[in-house]
């Protein structure tokens, strides 16, 4: 499963990162090509390409804010979650984003 | 019902973020001209303004602070509405900030402008459908257009006289609340409280929002309290980790270090990761550190005559500075005692939420 996303939190502080981290290692423990892409304070930080976005099963938007370059994503499925619950359970996240997109083909 | 408010927060948020460095960037321009003159003696640069010589260019300086300061809602306005609708809606929504400022509507009218222009311009681009040779008109004339008329109507005319009356009453009620002593202290423990409570999230941004605001107005006194509970949190996970060691596993040692630059920068976010490792129960110890600092701060009498800088540094801009830092101190210490009594920092913060299952999770599709 090859997913890119975008966290995104209105500081662009702490949670961005932590969120970023938590997915990507949770993919790496589960066999999941997690790219994030960190929009905080610092701009766009690991950013992802068109391509990269078009080889993507899925998008996950761990953020509820707006994000910059969605037209990259146009035609893939984009999931929107909540960025706490990214933080806090990273693993569960991708799976059930995972499911979901299975379930919709 | 419930999707929408949760857009809607989402919304507000970016509108926040984006104006955060904008009131950060002014902020810091009108304070350290202050900070320079009252070093040496002077305690207004007010009296400068018509006269020559270095007061006089500290006084210039921070009279451009004030117009970034100024820009505070025309900016929220405008970058809520980009967020909803995106270019076409971010003129019309710098306009209806910039009215909310001018008409005296305050924060609250600078929120609705920027809902307004942004749901107009998103109702429009769903519900006009033009032949295929106006189409090219639409983002460029007839959206922007739209959203301005709906702002010129709605806030230049209809809510004008009743927000600009509300919030003047409201300007007005914490004006007096921030004079009075009792008031005074429930206004710093409830400041204190919202601050320390979600570091960074909306209830935290919406005290802060407030001490923005009334710094407009120049009610100065609310700030203080907020200044002295941002930099709780961290500050006493920094202490924490040195005097409880026993209790902290090495990568929280190590995010501890970094606390002390949080904490002496005024950065709530840096006690995030501590607070995530038992959040149910040390929300409200960090609630109760916030609330018990800010009152201490307010108890000893600390007072502001001028904007207060964030920060411990803050401090020298305050009168009775001492107080400042000592209701600092006594927030952090309980914080930094009370939590590794009532959560174990000894595992890394890496291990995962087991209890959160896939059902808990909720997710949406665009």
């Amino acid at each position: 499963m090859k997913v890119v996303g975008v966290s995104a939190c209105p500081a662009g502080l702490a949670h961005t990162p932590m969120a970023a981290k938590a997915l990507e290692k949770a993919g790496k423990k589960i066999g999941f090509d997690v790219k994030m892409e960190q929009q905080g304070s610092m701009g766009q930080v690991n950013k992802i390409t068109n391509e990269e976005a078009q080889a993507a099963d899925f998008v996950l938007i761990a953020s509820d804010q707006h994000i910059e370059g969605m037209d990259r994503f146009k035609g893939k499925p984009v999931i929107r979650v909540n960025i706490t619950t990214c933080i806090k359970a990273p693993e569960a996240v991708l799976k059930k984003c995972a499911k979901a997109v299975e379930a919709k083909k | 019902m419930k999707k929408f408010f949760s857009e809607a927060k989402g919304h507000l948020m970016t509108g926040i973020g984006y104006m955060l460095p904008l009131i950060i960037g002014a902020s810091l321009v009108v304070a350290i001209p202050l900070i320079i003159a009252l070093c040496t003696g002077v305690s207004s640069l007010d009296p400068y303004a018509k006269s020559t010589g270095f007061y006089h260019v500290l006084y210039q300086i921070q009279q451009v602070g004030w117009t970034g300061i100024g820009l505070v809602n025309t900016v929220l306005a405008g970058f809520i509405a980009y967020s909803i609708a995106e270019k076409p809606a971010i003129g019309a929504g710098l306009i209806g900030g910039a009215i909310a400022s001018n008409y005296q509507e305050g924060f609250l009218g600078a929120v609705i402008a920027g809902f307004l222009a942004g749901y107009t311009v998103r109702w429009c681009k769903k519900h006009f459908n033009l032949p295929d040779s106006f189409k090219s008109m639409m983002p460029l004339v007839i959206l922007p257009f739209f959203a301005t008329i709906v702002i010129a109507l709605v806030m230049g005319v209809i809510l004008n006289t009743p927000l600009s009356m509300l919030n003047t009453a409201l300007i007005s009620w914490i004006r007096t609340m921030s004079k009075s002593g009792t008031n005074q202290l429930v206004l710093a423990i409830v400041l204190g409280a919202m601050i320390a409570s979600d570091m960074g999230g909306p209830i935290n941004k919406a005290a802060w929002m407030a001490g923005n605001v009334l710094l407009t107005e120049k009610i100065y006194q609310p700030n203080v309290y907020i200044n002295c509970a941002i930099c709780i949190p961290p500050l006493a996970y920094a202490i924490s980790t040195v005097i409880r060691s026993a209790r902290y596993s090495e990568s929280f040692k190590d995010a501890g270090k970094g606390n002390w630059v949080m904490g002496f920068v005024g950065i709530t976010e840096g006690a995030i990761p501590f607070t995530l490792v038992k959040a149910s129960r040390l929300v409200p110890v960090n609630m109760i550190g916030g609330a018990l600092g800010a009152a201490v701060t307010c108890l000893l009498g600390a007072k502001a005559s001028i904007p207060p800088v964030g920060g411990i540094y803050g401090f020298i801009t305050i009168g009775n500075g001492w107080a400042y830092l000592v209701g600092m101190l006594v927030g952090a210490l309980f914080i930094a005692l009370v939590a590794p009594m009532v959560a174990d920092f000894s595992v890394d913060p890496e291990a995962e939420d087991e209890t959160m299952t896939e059902d808990d999770i909720d997710i949406s599709f665009e």
